[in-house]
């Protein structure tokens, strides 16, 4: 009885050995300095164009409180531009999206080196979007363009990231808020392919 | 040495599917609600919600093993459950501690990522007929994903059922909900400059609150994203590491702290 006792309460040293050394490798791993995988980044296959560009935001006017528009207009110069990027994306056969996105966000930050880098994610970016980043300039110059105000506004953006599809008449087809998984990110963007191909 | 004792599986099993009314919560919260939202989504061309993501994902299986699987080991396993009557399992003989732990681990695993995988496929399954696309990979990495989760939340439930001391549990279980609370929020940042006052408060608070659950989120329940690991274009060796380290450390754990009592032949 004895030696059952002394057998059955025994910890497997096997389990000792492997949970001491994955928690060593866990602590020396977290202690490097950098990622040494980062050289092996691919070059990116998407171009977003970033909205409003380093010039741009120098100039800010802002949107005072007499030229905002009601929430679902926008003021001429601003639905100009939105039909350029319309206009821009349907001349190359892709979709209009657009990333609400502010520089000073941790969880824009991740999701842009994350999900928006994902492989699948990213091919699918470049085969059958047109995408532009729009800029929240809040908390960096103090205040934003009436582009960035107006967009923001018109498509009730309330949290970054989020990412908004465009119909090509200009109003939102789909959102998606937040800091996703790549799965998630993959899974809106395809379906929104799906959407156009059956329209 | 032995470390899976069928017994112990098949027992742990058959325990976990008595109570009709868990049974309907898992069923309403793990398959008819999220199924529902999938085809409400899909049918008016809207976004899976954050309810919906957390339903299938890690919080999907942690509600499924926390309604059928709490109570399944240590001592509380061998007192009769509520709707049903079973007999205890009684030992004729002598066993491990490691091998009463793995194959209650086993039996919760098999649970917990069992359903929740049926679950996802399911999801996917209508999500590909309206037209999503979902590669192979993407599916195998989603079931793969949540016999994972199940095997770290598992592993935390178990030395957290087979710890008794009530500091532990108390502290577990509040670590639990403020990494619940964390995943119930997507991570987004506000929009626009709050007013100071009450509105700042009330931000603050929130990341507050975020920022706790993910270091509670990276130092005991280190999940793993098994899709964005498959297709990252680097390597990155830290997350298996955690996820691998943490899982040891509470099996190991569990064992260390597991009372002859809980299991021994002869005890009620």
């Amino acid at each position: 009885m004895a030696r059952n006792d002394v057998s059955s309460s025994r910890i497997p040293p096997y389990l000792v050995a492997v949970a001491g050394a994955l928690l060593f490798a866990r602590l020396v791993f977290a202690l490097l300095p950098a990622q040494a995988g980062e050289g092996l980044n691919s070059t990116d296959q998407v171009s977003w164009r970033e909205r409003p560009d380093s010039r741009e935001v120098r100039t800010i006017s802002g949107a005072t409180q007499k030229n905002e528009p009601a929430r679902e207009e926008l003021s001429p110069p601003v639905r100009k531009e939105l039909d350029t990027m319309l206009a821009e994306a349907r001349s190359r056969n892709r979709i209009l999206l657009l990333e609400f996105s502010s520089p000073s966000s941790d969880a824009c930050r991740t999701m842009d080196s994350t999900a928006l880098k994902n492989r699948e994610v990213e091919s699918l970016l470049a085969r059958d979007f047109y995408p532009v980043r729009i800029n929240d300039c809040h908390k960096t110059v103090g205040k934003n363009p009436a582009l960035v105000s107006e967009l923001q506004k018109k498509f009730r953006v309330f949290a970054f990231p989020t990412l908004i599809v465009v119909s090509t008449s200009g109003n939102m087809k789909n959102l998606l808020i937040g800091n996703c998984s790549s799965l998630t990110t993959y899974r809106f963007l395809s379906r929104s392919v799906y959407k156009r191909a059956g329209s | 040495m032995k470390i899976i004792n069928k017994t112990i599986v098949k027992f742990t099993l058959m325990s976990a599917c008595l109570d009709p009314l868990k049974l309907l919560y898992v069923a309403l919260l793990g398959f008819v609600m999220p199924i529902g939202m999938k085809i409400a989504s899909m049918l008016h061309g809207a976004s899976d919600s954050q309810t919906f993501e957390m339903l299938t994902g890690k919080v999907g299986v942690a509600f499924i093993l926390m309604v059928l699987c709490l109570g399944l080991a240590g001592n509380s396993s061998t007192q009769s459950g509520r709707g049903g009557e079973y007999l205890p399992l009684i030992f004729s003989r002598p066993l491990s501690k490691a091998e009463y732990v793995f194959s209650k681990w086993i039996a919760i695993v098999l649970i917990g990522g069992g359903l929740a995988a049926i679950q996802n496929v399911m999801v996917a399954a209508i999500g590909f007929v309206f037209g999503e696309t979902i590669t192979i990979q993407a599916i195998v990495s989603m079931v793969l994903e949540r016999f994972l989760d199940a095997a770290l939340i598992a592993a935390a439930m178990l030395l957290t059922m087979l710890n008794r001391h009530p500091g532990f549990q108390i502290v577990a279980i509040l670590g639990f909900y403020i990494w619940l609370a964390g995943q119930t929020i997507p991570p987004v940042s506000v929009a626009g400059m709050a007013s100071g006052g009450i509105e700042s408060l009330s931000i603050e608070a929130t990341k507050l609150m975020l920022s706790a659950s993910q270091y509670i989120s990276y130092l005991i329940l280190p999940t793993l994203n098994v899709y964005d690991l498959m297709t990252a274009s680097s390597f990155a060796a830290l997350p298996y590491l955690s996820y691998a380290s943490t899982l040891a450390l509470y099996l190991l754990l569990a064992i260390a702290v597991t009372g002859r009592r809980e299991f021994f032949y002869g005890t009620k």
